[in-house]
């Protein structure tokens, strides 16, 4: 498909569907509105807000109660009834990110705003044949995907794009873009070969966690958290930016009339102070720095006990957004380097 | 309880530019609904006929600056089951505070002439230096949802929820660019959220007038923006501006400006 047309697609899937893609805001890019498709830049290199945006608003509704009519209004059915979303421009990362959710909020217990969101959304991925300023995908082998995506484009010469199909929704897009693109040329599969082959030299490899799990058992009381704590101010932006942080407050708010209220959840991180503050009052990590080793050792070691992977995608968005330039990839390192000798770093 | 069964409430404004009382004022769209709950008894700034207590909830604002106030808030104290301080003056000093670096002498001298010995100045402190304070409401102005909410809770008993975590949440929920980044001297990571980013948004540093976030670490915002090339004066000016009782926390002292 020629470049070109993938903005055609999205004007046309623009009658049907919500559509979101990266746009640039001053020094970052945000998955914005498409009203106009030109505005979409498919050359970002990545966003500030991960796409858990769309699955688990910052602050929602789930229902509201009146206690004087006795009545509950969930908010489940309006959440089903939204317009479908098309999620444009999507990442390798992040397509890994929420598969990741899937297993949190679609596994046990399901979370059926989640789920209906989900459901409801269309994915157009982008293949990264080119390294992003701060991601480390190839280094946790987030850089290709199996699973999860719609249609995924590959970036080939000619200015056009080599288009998987990894879904019946994709299938459907691809109706409403019944002339925009043919099937591929022999000149196409060798230029895909081509931009794959130059993706998997281009991307770096910065770090390996073949043994992160038995490292994470032992650096419990590494000096690094100490060292660590000092650092960081608890402000949580590396959390709220993470595709995988997923932690949420729930709290009722009342109308005026204090007969009613609306129970409202939003998104909330283990790095401030009142998260694990209960009644007594009692905080289970009181300590700054405990707090964000938790952080740490949840994103990986949790992560790998409860679901065998860990919860980190290498998007980088922690690293680039943190104010203190704390980075999760020189911690693995050296925590890997220190507890089980130095990570072999195979070739790019 | 007023005679009307609802909670009597009286309105304090003390040193600062009562911007937080009018900002009450300003609640146009809900100050009904809000009459509904509470019986105003007392509020110099609306009313021309004031009780003089007792009072179920106080709400002060401005920091304390003459030793008749001092007096005054002791009074209001006394006369209150709840008390609750609003607006950044009222809880960490506010802008006026500015006078405790300066010297008062000559600051006197300047504004008032020589004759100047009737005046009653004392070292600026929030209203908690004096009294119990219930709830904090910061903010430069007091936030009007805020003051919904924490009436709405004190009306049903419950402790007010007020943010103690970073304006950085905010920030990033609104998906600004951060201004750190930028190297603009921004407060954001060390000062609590409440206010909706609303100076980040529009491109401007936060200058944290809500005060410090829970357990605060200054040591490591001094690094930042020492490493961005502010000097110690710039520095000291961010962190005093809004919240000059900072200045007495040891976590501050150990800054060695």
């Amino acid at each position: 498909m020629k470049r070109s047309n993938l903005l055609k697609l999205v004007q046309a899937a623009m009658d049907e569907y919500d559509v979101y893609g990266p746009v640039q805001r001053r020094t970052t890019w945000v998955f914005d509105k498409i009203d106009d498709p030109n505005r979409i830049d498919m050359d970002y290199d990545n966003t500030m807000m991960s796409l858990k945006k769309f699955f688990i608003p910052s602050k929602e509704v789930m229902m509201r109660f009146n206690l004087r009519e006795m009545s509950i209004d969930d908010s489940l059915p309006d959440v089903k009834a939204e317009r479908p979303q098309l999620l444009v421009g999507v990442h390798a990362c992040d397509i890994h990110a929420l598969l990741f959710l899937d297993k949190v909020f679609g596994g046990k217990y399901v979370d059926p705003y989640y789920v209906a969101r989900r459901e409801n959304t269309t994915i157009i991925g982008l293949n990264c044949i080119d390294p992003c300023k701060y991601g480390f995908c190839k280094s946790v082998n987030t850089h290709m995907v199996n699973e999860g995506y719609d249609l995924y484009l590959t970036p080939i010469a000619g200015d056009k794009y080599y288009v998987h199909v990894g879904s019946p929704k994709g299938d459907r897009l691809l109706t409403i873009a019944d002339k925009l693109l043919g099937e591929a040329t022999d000149e196409g599969h060798k230029a895909f070969k081509t931009s794959m082959k130059h993706k998997h030299k281009s991307l770096p490899v910065g770090l390996h966690l073949d043994n992160i799990n038995e490292t994470f058992d032992m650096a419990w009381d590494d000096p690094i958290w100490v060292r660590l704590g000092e650092e960081c101010m608890n402000c949580g932006s590396c959390a709220l930016v993470c595709p995988t942080c997923y932690c949420y407050d729930v709290a009722d708010e009342l109308d005026l009339s204090l007969s009613g209220a609306d129970r409202t959840r939003k998104w909330s991180t283990c790095l401030y102070h009142d998260f694990a503050l209960v009644a007594g009052p009692h905080n289970f990590r009181g300590d700054p720095s405990a707090r964000l080793k938790h952080r740490f050792y949840h994103k990986i070691r949790g992560a790998l006990h409860d679901h065998g992977i860990i919860a980190c995608t290498g998007c980088g968005r922690c690293i680039e957004h943190c104010p203190a330039g704390i980075s999760v990839k020189d911690v693995a390192y050296e925590l890997q380097k220190r507890w089980v000798g130095a990570p072999v770093v195979k070739g790019g | 309880m007023g005679d009307n069964g609802k909670p009597t409430v009286g309105i304090f404004g003390f040193t600062g530019c009562a911007g937080c009382q009018l900002n009450i004022l300003n609640i146009e769209d809900h100050l009904l609904e809000l009459l509904e709950l509470i019986d105003i008894t007392t509020w110099r700034m609306v009313k021309s006929e004031n009780s003089k207590g007792p009072w179920d909830i106080a709400f002060v604002e401005g920091s304390i600056a003459k030793q008749e106030e001092v007096e005054r808030i002791k009074t209001i104290r006394e006369n209150s089951r709840i008390l609750v301080a609003i607006g950044t003056c009222a809880t960490h000093g506010g802008l006026p505070a500015m006078r405790n670096f300066q010297d008062i002498d000559e600051m006197k001298r300047i504004v008032y002439g020589e004759k100047n010995d009737h005046l009653d100045v004392i070292p600026i402190k929030r209203v908690a230096d004096y009294v119990h304070v219930d709830h904090e409401l910061p903010g430069c102005p007091m936030d009007k949802d805020e003051f919904i909410r924490t009436v709405k809770a004190l009306a049903v008993g419950k402790t007010p929820n007020i943010p103690n975590y970073a304006v950085c949440y905010e920030c990033k929920i609104r998906e600004n660019a951060c201004l750190l980044k930028e190297n603009k001297f921004c407060m954001g990571p060390v000062t609590s959220a409440g206010c909706g980013a609303i100076c980040p948004t529009y491109g401007a540093t936060c200058e944290g007038c809500r005060g410090p976030v829970a357990q605060v670490n200054w040591g490591a915002e001094y690094k930042i923006l020492k490493e961005m090339g502010a000097t110690d004066d710039d520095i000291k000016r961010k962190f005093l501006k809004y919240c000059p009782v900072v200045a007495d926390a040891p976590e501050f002292k150990e800054l060695n400006f």
